[in-house]
């Protein structure tokens, strides 16, 4: 019954680790996204897709959207990481 | 304690070339999908550069989704949009499209070596494994 559980708890960590691996790279990609914003001219146009809807936007806009997005990462890291945490503890506990 | 730790038993030489095999084939599934967004961007750029020059005026069908697609005109060639990721799209002209096209196939270019390096050494190693697994077996029979 333990082994049971610990596999389930092992497989359960693999997808936390998972998502917060794909969240890492959103954040390097909003990193990399706020480089071009940051550097680009203000003559330039900026656009924000809404679905396939691309829509005009300035560029305190296009750094405010990607500070929101950056605080909702951090958020969900945030909750990913007491989770893996938690597990791991679990795991732990199953294993002495 | 050292030594200890050196000698392995067979089960472990055995696992330790199935991890490395496994490694090899999800880095060759990397290195195929690498090849395949490099292959993209070509074909993109080649549309790009094929626009700037002959596209002012042409009609063209953008699509709309799900095999459908809409009659149009190129109004201006060197007006174009990228895509610089979290769901922001910038204007550029068709040559800064082109730039940013090139370094990205360069990035991914140099992430394909670093890739092809890594499968390199993940065989060496699965080589030399097999080797020790080849002296392990007759000792065991003794």
């Amino acid at each position: 019954m333990e082994a049971v559980k610990a596999y389930e708890l092992e497989l359960e960590l693999r997808q936390i680790r998972e998502l917060r691996k794909g969240i890492e790279l959103k954040m390097k990609e909003l990193e990399y996204a706020e480089g071009i914003i940051t550097a680009t001219k203000a003559e330039r146009k900026l656009y924000r897709a809404f679905a396939d809807l691309l829509v005009e936007i300035t560029k305190d806009e296009a750094i405010e959207h990607i500070e929101r997005m950056r605080l909702a990462y951090k958020r969900e890291l945030e909750r990913l990481r007491e989770k893996e945490k938690e597990i791991m503890e679990k795991l732990s506990r199953l294993s002495f | 304690m050292a030594e200890e730790k050196k000698v392995r038993t067979l089960e472990q030489v055995q696992d330790e070339i199935r991890s490395y095999l496994g490694e090899i084939e999800y880095l060759r599934s990397q290195v195929g999908a690498i090849d395949a967004t490099i292959a993209d961007l070509r074909t993109v750029d080649a549309t790009l550069a094929y626009i700037k020059d002959k596209g002012k005026g042409k009609a063209i069908y953008i699509p709309l989704g799900s095999g459908i697609a809409i009659k149009g005109k190129i109004e201006d060639p060197n007006d174009v949009i990228m895509d610089v990721g979290a769901g922001i799209l910038v204007g550029a002209t068709v040559d800064e499209a082109r730039e940013n096209i090139e370094k990205r196939i360069n990035a991914l270019m140099n992430l394909r070596l670093a890739l092809l390096r890594k499968i390199e050494e993940d065989t060496r190693k699965v080589n030399e494994l097999l080797k020790e697994l080849q002296e392990m077996q007759p000792e065991k029979k003794e």
